[in-house]
């Protein structure tokens, strides 16, 4: 997930976990085991944390694009060749 | 779900399972851009006083670490690597972790096999393609990879390789085996048949 504009303006007047949350992501996109993991807190605590943020339109959240998840067989093969030569690049 | 607005960014993750012990963080280390990263899942410490734990009475040890890496395949692309808690019991967690992966590696410690077979089981039945990555403790490579193959009783499509966890050209060469495997099957159609994890949410 990434910090919204509107995010970035609000972040300090939400609460403490918020205004961490929206400094972590942004300045870079963050999945949500790694703001768990940065905060020290259960990932579901921070799916909580997460979720209210993102109703607030202060986060956008990118849904992982699950092979298979609905967006039809092209876009998973694309995504494999994607991951495939950014592997062969490392 | 995966198409979003303006500045889309996709996120594809691979899960590395296998035994307690077996390197799975050694591996995920080797080639992530970050140090891997530890979250804890289920109720710690932290959820003392928030959480009503009267009632259950074993709550003070449910802490499960997983580890994960990642590597910014592009501006708009990460993978994730995630590690599965090595013990059996945290085992309820794992249908989380492979939702939408694109594949598994199970690393296998060819003087503790066994310890993979549940992790093995697992993948087959919710049809994620997995590879066996070998982990070569001290260099030596213990088994032959056809004794293992057997052992396993794996598919003979199932790609087997040896692995020094600790290299990061090694690990490199591992995920690069995953993915060709996965695309190999997709492009065979032996998938097609198979939804991978994602489409079952």
């Amino acid at each position: 997930m990434e910090t919204t504009a509107r995010g970035r303006l609000n972040g300090l007047s939400s609460g403490r976990e918020q205004a961490t949350i929206a400094g972590m992501c942004g300045t870079r996109l963050q999945s949500l085991a790694e703001i768990a993991a940065h905060m020290r807190m259960p990932l579901g605590v921070a799916r909580v944390l997460v979720a209210d943020m993102a109703a607030d339109g202060l986060l956008a959240v990118h849904e992982p694009t699950g092979i298979g998840d609905g967006g039809g067989d092209l876009v998973g093969t694309e995504l494999l060749e994607r991951v495939l030569s950014g592997l062969r690049r490392l | 779900m995966s198409i979003r607005q303006n500045n889309r960014v996709t996120s594809a993750k691979i899960v590395i399972a296998g035994g307690f012990g077996v390197g799975k963080t050694t591996l995920v280390g080797s080639v992530s851009e970050i140090t891997p990263l530890t979250t804890e899942a289920i109720m710690t410490s932290a959820s003392e006083g928030v959480d009503d734990n009267d009632m259950v009475q074993d709550k003070t040890t449910t802490t499960v670490a997983m580890d994960f890496g990642r590597i910014t395949i592009d501006s708009d692309l990460i993978l994730y690597l995630f590690g599965t808690p090595g013990q059996t019991r945290f085992w309820f967690m794992w249908d989380e972790l492979v939702r939408g992966a694109i594949g598994a590696v199970v690393i296998v410690d060819t003087r503790r096999l066994a310890d993979c077979f549940a992790a093995i089981d697992f993948f087959e039945h919710r049809r994620l393609p997995y590879l066996i990555a070998l982990n070569c403790f001290d260099g030596k490579q213990y088994h032959d990879m056809n004794d293992v193959r057997e052992a396993l009783a794996i598919s003979p499509n199932t790609p087997i390789v040896t692995t020094d966890a600790r290299s990061r050209e090694s690990t490199k060469q591992v995920l690069i085996t995953l993915v060709e495997y996965v695309l190999t099957m997709r492009r065979a159609g032996a998938g097609a048949g198979a939804p991978a994890v994602g489409a079952a949410q």
